[in-house]
């Protein structure tokens, strides 16, 4: 990062982790996302933000030698894609519930209908379905260039932590 | 730290990925296999936390080894995973992942592991789940 506007970057950033410690109810929500997929593990395999919409996020992910399970095949391990859904659903149950606030996995389940192909750029969209008062529902899929034709589909709940004093 | 002598003669499992992590695998005197991912700042999630998907990315690598030591591979190529289901039980916090895994089925193509990944106390898993895999 370039020391140019750094202050001001930092600003920026202790408000996003402010967000997402203590939640907002009118968060610059791409800000968000944006920071989060540029810190930690997000940082570390290449997410990216793509779009979103009204209970639903886009991120992608570039394939990588160092993301690969198996050297004999050269196709992108399964991890990668569910830290891109995980990633996604997780957002997409800010944007149905109009607030950023700090959350957690349930459970995360992840079919993989296909091997990616190698090279190409993963696509993964998570929608919330529904947000109860404790608990965000949450499906999306993976897909590598095509929607119609998925490599993967997960389905998963959140625990929407700042309902805590509610359970 | 050993992590060669793996059944059948095989070597240690080649996954980009797992050294990605940062996994490691350790054999105990009774030869029972330990993965280690320790801390490190490239695995965090919401601020304090380990993400959830380096957590599910280390269950997989964990179930990948677990097959690698029992069956031998089909046509030279690691077991894939065909679905994932993972509970989250507490949050991880920065510091060191453990995991073991238990094949629940060794099937011809099919193999389901359960693995459990816990911090300090091996007792609180901060996450349990289950891999089908495919060879």
């Amino acid at each position: 990062m370039s020391g140019h506007g750094k202050m001001a970057d930092d600003i920026r950033a202790s408000q996003t982790e402010r967000d997402l410690i203590l939640g907002a109810t009118d968060p610059d929500f791409e800000r968000v996302v944006r920071w989060l997929l540029g810190h930690g593990h997000g940082l570390a395999i290449g997410t990216e933000y793509i779009g979103h919409g009204e209970d639903w996020v886009e991120l992608g992910l570039c394939q990588r030698p160092d993301l690969v399970a198996d050297p004999a095949t050269g196709v992108i391990a399964s991890g990668p894609i569910i830290t891109l859904l995980d990633f996604a659903t997780s957002a997409s149950t800010w944007l149905r519930r109009k607030k950023v606030a700090p959350n957690a996995t349930l459970d995360l389940r992840i079919d993989y209908l296909r091997p990616a192909r190698p090279g190409a750029k993963i696509v993964a969209r998570g929608e919330c379905y529904a947000a109860k008062r404790t608990v965000s529902f949450v499906r999306g899929i993976a897909h590598d260039g095509d929607p119609e034709d998925p490599i993967a589909h997960c389905v998963g709940t959140f625990f929407n932590m700042d309902e805590k004093s509610s359970v | 730290m050993k992590n060669t002598g793996m059944p059948n003669g095989q070597k240690t499992v080649d996954m980009p990925y797992a050294a990605t992590l940062g996994l490691r695998f350790e054999q105990d005197a009774d030869g029972e296999w330990l993965a280690i991912m320790p801390r490190a700042d490239t695995l965090g999630g919401r601020p304090g936390f380990v993400h959830g998907g380096a957590l599910a990315g280390m269950l997989e690598c964990v179930a990948i080894h677990k097959v690698q030591t029992v069956a031998a591979p089909r046509e030279g190529r690691l077991a894939r995973p065909i679905n994932l289901s993972i509970s989250y039980l507490r949050g991880a916090t920065h510091e060191n992942c453990y995991a073991k895994a238990e094949i629940v089925r060794l099937g011809g193509r099919i193999i389901v592991v359960s693995v459990r990944v816990w911090q300090d106390d091996p007792q609180k898993p901060v996450v349990m789940g289950q891999v089908s895999l495919m060879r």
